[in-house]
């Protein structure tokens, strides 16, 4: 997995490439550092380049959310079919906002 | 309370002189003196040797038989432990700095002789002496006692640049480099004669990354050798998992400048290789600017602009990325390399190095003996600094290295009975690739007309599961390996891939997809490292949880554990997919009465599992699960 930040007005984003799973989670420290001294702003994961995602993966984006700290703020942007379909099937869509 | 009396030898061959010195010397009381006389330097000299000790010398330096300073060596290299009073007849100040640096103790002027002057000059004259004695045993030790710790001091020097050596990448870590990450490292490491700063090391880190790092601290001598140190164990402490080199180098650079003393520094390059990828990601303090080729001989310097560390405790620093993809080669120097001297004048400068590099490239790499061959030959004499030369390339595999065993006659009587891979039709029913060296070839293991891939780990074949051999007797296929391989190697997205050409009347394969990422995810970091999910709770948490795979993943013992997945399509058209690992097991029917919350950041890979599968049943104490689909 490799991930890049970006910045707007609106926020910070964090495109992801790659696989987000069990062996992303040294990399998804690294991401929740940064974006722990960046807390006030919205935080898009941009998806589109995740091949797939697995239950680590899923719980390592709630890790973000809790530590980012402000509920509804945590996008997850144009996530593949795939993904989607994890995400749906655990009922994540509840707890981020996920936009196309 | 007996008088002292000293023992005086005179030697002067002028009998009025010497008649008056004697007249004073026997006038004298406190000390009173016996007195001898001769007249040359010879009967002098004899007298020297066959008498009791002479507490002192009065000792004219023109005598028949020598003269001036000459005299007075001849004397003290007869008896170097007298003292001497020089007589003389001038009341010249430049004669008596002379003398006194000629290695008398005092001089009395002929002309100027009394009782108390002459006692005065000879008590004098042996105090100065015994002090002078006494200084010469002093040097004589501390000199002994200096040149012994020298001799220490280059041991425990010699002992350092050794140990400095010991800090470089093992024969065995290069050869793990190419083995699972396909980068050929070749390097040339020449300590300057004092011990230097400079240091360049690899560290193999997980999903295909790999480490590079060069630095050279500021000075030379132990204070920079024990910087070396320093710096080397803190990037050790990173493990490898270093995955940001920005973000890095700005943790070290805060750790050094609270450790470092003013002036102290260390510029420094750091590099991640992600052959996965196919990117160079890289952050940098002022180090030389590598050098990056690409397979067709097209180069670039990186820029390596940056604050070297510790020289402030704020410094940020930014990654660059380039695409690394095979044939690629990456130049890395120290820079004795760019500011040796040329004929003792010019610097040889980068543009000349650059030239020269380019001269050695070759379609593999460059060639680094050559290279660093030609350097020494140019310069004549490196400045005396450490140089480093390190080239690391892509490496680009030809051939399928491995060999081919029948699975049937593997699992029957036959045993293991191998053949070399030629990439032609091996003749065997139910083949099998078997490599130690090039898990690359997995993709070819999976498709057919193999049968799957058998990673021979540092273990052997022993521990290969007898399961996964069945299940390609009948008709399936089958992956085993390492759990360091397993963990690198994106195995689920392979497996998946090659399962949907292999498979094509299976119709869910989104529950194939998710049910082999969640069970092998399980097989690897629970089942082979031994890791609870329970840490993955926080952001601290995660941080323990990385600690503990990392850790795992570098123990020799878990990382050549295995994890093994088979896979045969069912007469009906449902997939049967096992999972195992070489773990403690696990109990699946208390695990059956957990109900995990839906937004829990860990525990719910089996549920998921259990929802998305026709049929979950677990074997061998938990080691095996065994999913329909």
């Amino acid at each position: 997995m490799n991930y890049q930040f970006s910045e707007d007005g609106s926020g910070i984003t964090v495109r992801i490439t790659g696989d987000l799973n069990f062996s992303a989670s040294a990399e998804f420290k690294t991401i929740i550092e940064k974006l722990a001294t960046v807390k006030g702003l919205a935080v898009t994961f941009d998806l589109a380049a995740v091949g797939r995602i697995d239950s680590v993966g899923l719980g390592l984006l709630y890790i973000a959310k809790e530590d980012v700290g402000i509920r509804g703020k945590i996008r997850l942007k144009s996530p593949q079919v795939i993904v989607m379909k994890m995400l749906t099937l655990t009922e994540a869509d509840n707890d981020f906002d996920i936009v196309p | 309370m007996q008088a002292q009396r000293l023992r005086v030898l005179l030697v002067e061959d002028e009998l009025g002189d010497a008649k008056l010195m004697l007249h004073a010397l026997r006038q004298a009381r406190s000390p009173s003196f016996s007195v001898f006389h001769e007249a040359t330097l010879a009967d002098a000299i004899g007298r020297l040797g066959m008498s009791a000790a002479f507490d002192v010398v009065l000792l004219d330096l023109n005598l028949p038989d020598s003269s001036g300073v000459e005299t007075l060596s001849r004397l003290q290299a007869a008896d170097p432990a007298v003292p001497v009073v020089i007589t003389t007849g001038l009341d010249d100040p430049l004669f008596a700095e002379q003398a006194l640096e000629a290695g008398a103790q005092d001089y009395l002027v002929k002309g100027d002789v009394t009782e108390r002057a002459v006692a005065r000059s000879i008590r004098y004259a042996i105090t100065r002496k015994h002090a002078e004695d006494e200084r010469k045993v002093i040097a004589d030790r501390l000199a002994h006692s200096l040149a012994a710790e020298c001799g220490r001091l280059d041991e425990e020097l010699s002992q350092a640049r050794t140990m400095q050596f010991d800090l470089l990448p093992t024969k065995e870590r290069l050869e793990q480099c190419r083995h699972i990450n396909g980068l050929d490292v070749a390097s040339f490491f020449e300590p300057s004669s004092d011990i230097g700063g400079d240091l360049w090391g690899c560290v193999h880190g997980v999903n295909g990354k790999t480490v590079f790092y060069t630095f050279d601290f500021s000075g030379h001598g132990v204070g920079a050798a024990l910087n070396v140190f320093r710096l080397h164990a803190l990037l050790g402490e990173l493990d490898g998992r270093i995955v940001d080199p920005a973000a890095t180098l700005g943790n070290l650079n805060a750790t050094l400048h609270t450790l470092l003393p003013c002036g102290q520094y260390a510029t420094i390059f750091l590099a991640v290789i992600d052959t996965v990828a196919g990117t160079l990601t890289w952050a940098a303090g002022g180090a030389p600017p590598p050098i990056l080729f690409d397979g067709d001989g097209r180069f670039q310097l990186l820029d390596t602009r940056g604050r070297p560390l510790g020289v402030s405790g704020s410094t940020q620093y930014a990654n660059r990325v380039l695409p690394f993809p095979p044939r690629s080669s990456l130049f890395l120097y120290s820079d004795v390399m760019t500011e040796s001297l040329v004929n003792d004048e010019d610097m040889l400068g980068e543009d000349a190095l650059v030239a020269m590099v380019r001269e050695f490239h070759r379609a593999d790499g460059i060639d680094i003996p050559g290279l660093a061959s030609r350097f020494i030959d140019t310069v004549g004499s490196p400045m005396d600094d450490d140089m480093t030369a390190v080239c690391i390339s892509r490496v680009v595999e030809t051939g399928l290295p491995g060999d081919i065993v029948d699975a049937k006659a593997w699992r029957g009587d036959a045993g293991l009975t191998t053949v070399p891979f030629s990439g032609e039709p091996s003749g065997a029913t139910a083949p099998l690739i078997l490599t130690s060296r090039r898990v690359d070839a997995i993709e070819t293991g999976l498709a057919p007309p193999y049968s799957g891939f058998i990673e021979i780990t540092a273990t052997g074949l022993g521990d290969v599961g007898l399961g996964c051999l069945d299940v390609v007797d009948r008709g399936g296929m089958c992956l085993s390996l390492s759990v360091a391989t397993a963990w690198s190697c994106g195995v689920a997205a392979l497996l998946c891939t090659a399962l949907r050409r292999r498979y094509r009347v299976v119709r869910d394969w989104n529950a194939v997809d998710l049910c082999l990422s969640e069970a092998v995810a399980n097989a690897i970091v629970h089942g082979c490292l031994g890791v609870g999910s329970g840490l993955r709770e926080s952001r601290s948490g995660l941080e323990r949880y990385n600690d503990t795979v990392f850790h795992g993943l570098r123990d020799p013992v878990r990382a050549a554990k295995r994890v093994e997945v088979s896979a045969v399509c069912l007469p009906d058209g449902r997939l049967e997919l096992t999972v195992s690992d070489h773990g403690n097991g696990f109990d699946f029917n208390r695990h059956l009465t957990r109900v995990e919350p839906l937004s829990a950041k860990h525990g719910r890979g089996l549920a998921l599992i259990r929802e998305t599968a026709r049929s979950v049943t677990w074997l061998d104490r938990g080691r095996t699960l065994v999913i329909t689909i």
